[in-house]
């Protein structure tokens, strides 16, 4: 198959601690979501239908589940002779052992990769975010314009934009600011963490920014500020579409809520950018005879013998009879025994609810259970409710 | 060892269902959801560790190589060993001849080369989830020649079939062809493990003799020369040889037992089918659904019960499904009805459509119709 130039790579390393149990043992790129997806699938779809034929994958916060999750990158068909995908951890070399200091030090102690690949282009991604992009269309106005780096930028509300790296760009599209979160913004352009180099311009700056002993380490406080002092051309290239940041336990729930909507504002049946994943080899789910369903997404394996409404259902899932599920997240694995209620949840993967339990919080904040948590009703031992 | 195992799939021996395979062997018949018939057999075979399947393609084969391609779902994708296709001889085409003897014959190379002890016959006619490993085992604890596997039947299985006779050390004495299986026989499930050796050189004599059929030709002839067992298999399985059986497997399925029988059965022993990476199913505001099976990429607005509804089926507004089995993307349009009704892939049912079969008789819509 044609190269396309351009290798991508993913920052997966980070921890998301705003997400609480939920990425405990785990990075938050494995992290699950929308009834079978994992959100690294959306950068590596993304890059998949975007003809690219490399990604390297940079992990460093609890790698194990993800590496096994990503293997060779078939389930993307990421899996090509002349590309394919790598995972890169953290090594020790003659230099020392370092861990990965910041998003553009991870990239730094990778140039050697990048170069191996030898792609004219290097495509920064972050593993944090759902969505649906072509990354050649960026390439294209990246090319276009002759920029040395193209940031991928969104508009967002402006009384948000206090939240975001605000890019204040010119008519052309040219950048000539960049505020970190700013008090007051001069833009509503957000950064969405994307980024296209020319692989000269990366390594030179990466190599500068390593020396540079104050620096952090990163791409949005340091390198790309460093850039725009020294006037290298950069560009905002304006993303529409649906894009959202699952930082916090609030996002995650609403990310989910989101695709029940009788017309979501992300479509993951579309045919032409189908959002693949590694796959589980599950029977078509099960609804019994009193089970019922409505306002939700079911995934395959799961055994439906209760209710659910307004809910997003992993595979093998077990909801027993006369049990409840209303505005909830449930994860692989998990059992809903008879009679239990859980609403406005995230319930982690194979936990167990025991018969009559109501997980639900009253101040109205999402009520969320790790891995593998046991709930049983009151006075029946530890995780009582 | 079931990697000593080499397995001969023949797909030439098919009934053809009216409606549901006109165009299309057995092998591919869509059943339970989300699976062509040919998955259990390839599912099971590389769930006991083979790695080295032949498939005995008969001439209308576009279906199935579309579906199975590389073998990649089933894990037989592989260096050296994998996935062989046999296509039939032209001349055989042109001339048909009868029975397997001939299918064996002409593919004995595969097995030589194959290079493995045991040979695995089987049909692609059967939804089960055995464990072939228990069956090698069965067949080298009794140094047989031949085990064949066979259910006793618990009711008048009522259509044709050979019936085993086996005496108290499970040794085949006698093999029937039948007209009806009654309660109480040994329906046999078109499953033999074989010595290669054996295999090898009873199918080069009966080529040479002119003998047709394995089963009838030389096992039955040999009952007493050869050492053949009997395998009682007591899991869930059921033969689709019309479209009453095709429509009562399925809906055996809406048994959670039977369900969960077939596909959780053994962490380790998935069906695996070809991947369509299609979004979980979808219910809208309006859906009612019970007693059903529904797979990914299914979007459902209507009312569903005690049906099976396969990948990317649609249930329009008001539409109300009963005892029915829907095919991939198969589009049921608002306020239509149906009951009993089996609708193939691609099938358009028009809004306020109305289609009734019957238990006995359901009503079977064909490939890509517009009603």
């Amino acid at each position: 198959m044609r190269k396309s130039n351009c290798l991508a790579m993913i920052l997966a390393g980070g921890k998301g601690s705003r997400l609480g149990v939920l990425t405990k043992d785990q990075a938050k790129p494995g992290l699950l979501f929308g009834g079978k997806y994992r959100i690294i699938d959306f950068p590596l779809s993304n890059c998949r239908h975007s003809g690219i034929g490399t990604v390297g994958i940079l992990t460093q916060y609890q790698p194990l589940e993800l590496n096994w999750y990503v293997g060779n990158g078939s389930s993307w068909d990421l899996d090509s002779d002349t590309g394919g995908t790598f995972v890169l951890p953290p090594y020790t070399s003659d230099a020392g052992t370092n861990w990965y200091r910041g998003t553009a030090d991870a990239i730094y102690q990778n140039l050697n990769f990048v170069d191996m690949v030898g792609d004219d282009y290097v495509l920064i991604l972050s593993g944090d975010h759902i969505y649906s992009m072509d990354y050649s269309k960026m390439l294209a106005f990246h090319k276009k314009h002759g920029a040395q780096v193209t940031i991928g930028t969104i508009r967002v509300p402006w009384d948000e934009a206090s939240r975001f790296g605000i890019m204040v760009a010119d008519d052309t599209m040219r950048i000539n600011k960049f505020q970190e979160k700013p008090v007051k913004p001069e833009s509503n352009l957000a950064s969405m963490g994307i980024y296209i180099f020319n692989r000269s311009v990366l390594e030179k700056y990466l190599k500068a920014d390593a020396k540079n002993e104050k620096s952090d380490h990163d791409f949005g406080k340091n390198v790309i500020p460093s850039m725009l002092a020294d006037q290298v051309p950069l560009y905002a290239y304006p993303f529409e579409g649906y894009w959202k940041d699952v930082g916090t336990i609030e996002s995650l729930w609403q990310a989910n809520m989101d695709l029940i909507a009788d017309d979501p504002p992300l479509d993951l049946s579309d045919q032409k950018w189908r959002i693949y994943s590694g796959n589980q080899n599950m029977p078509p789910h099960f609804i019994g005879p009193d089970g019922s369903a409505k306002s939700s997404l079911i995934a395959e394996g799961s055994a439906i013998l209760g209710t659910v409404v307004n809910s997003v259902i992993f595979y093998d899932v077990i909801i027993e009879k006369g049990a409840k599920v209303v505005n909830s997240v449930i994860m692989p694995g998990t059992v809903i025994k008879a009679n239990a209620v859980v609403d406005k949840a995230i319930i982690g993967e194979r936990c167990i609810i025991h018969e009559n339990v109501v997980v639900h919080n009253e101040d109205g904040s999402v009520a969320v259970l790790g891995r593998k948590e046991t709930k049983r009703a009151a006075g029946k031992g530890r995780g009582s409710v | 060892m079931s990697s000593d195992i080499i397995g001969l799939v023949n797909l030439r021996e098919d009934n053809p269902l009216r409606e549901l395979n006109d165009r299309r062997p057995l092998a591919t018949i869509p059943v339970g959801g989300k699976f062509r018939l040919i998955d259990f057999t390839l599912s099971n075979m590389v769930n006991a560790g083979i790695a080295n399947v032949g498939l005995l393609l008969s001439p209308q084969s576009r279906s199935v190589l579309d579906h199975i391609r590389s073998g990649k779902e089933w894990g037989l994708a592989r260096k050296g060993d994998g996935l062989f296709y046999m296509p039939e001889d032209l001349e055989d085409i042109q001339h048909p001849v009868e029975g397997d003897i001939s299918s064996y014959y002409k593919n004995l190379l595969f097995v030589k080369r194959g290079n493995k002890r045991y040979v695995l016959l089987t049909g692609c006619d059967t939804v089960q989830n055995i464990d072939y490993d228990e069956v090698l085992h069965f067949h080298r604890h009794h140094n047989a020649d031949a085990t064949m596997i066979y259910q006793k039947q618990k009711y008048a299985f009522g259509r044709e079939g050979y019936a085993l006779i086996v005496d108290e050390q499970n040794r085949v004495i006698g093999i029937d062809a039948k007209p009806e299986i009654q309660a109480g026989e040994n329906l046999y499930q078109r499953g033999i493990i074989i010595e290669g050796e054996v295999f090898q050189h009873c199918i080069r004599r009966a080529y040479a003799k002119g003998y047709t059929h394995l089963v009838t030709d030389v096992l039955k002839r040999n009952v007493d020369r050869l050492r053949i067992f009997g395998y009682n298999y007591q899991g869930y399985a059921k033969r689709i040889d019309s479209v009453n059986a095709y429509f009562q497997v399925n809906m055996d399925l809406l048994d959670m037992q039977v369900w969960r029988d077939l596909f959780f059965k053994d962490k380790q022993h998935h069906i695996y089918t070809k991947i369509k990476d299609e979004a979980p199913a979808k219910y809208m505001e309006e859906a009612h659904i019970h007693n059903s099976l529904v797979a990914n990429g299914c979007i459902i607005e209507g009312h569903v019960e005690n049906s099976i509804l396969f990948r990317k089926v649609r249930v329009g507004k008001n539409a109300v499904i009963r005892n029915s089995i829907i095919m991939q993307r198969t589009v049921v349009g608002d306020d239509a009805q149906l009951d009993y009704v089996a609708c193939d892939k691609n099938t358009v049912i028009q809004p306020e459509a109305v289609l009734s079969g019957t238990k006995e008789n359901p009503l079977c819509i064909g490939k890509c119709s517009v009603i």
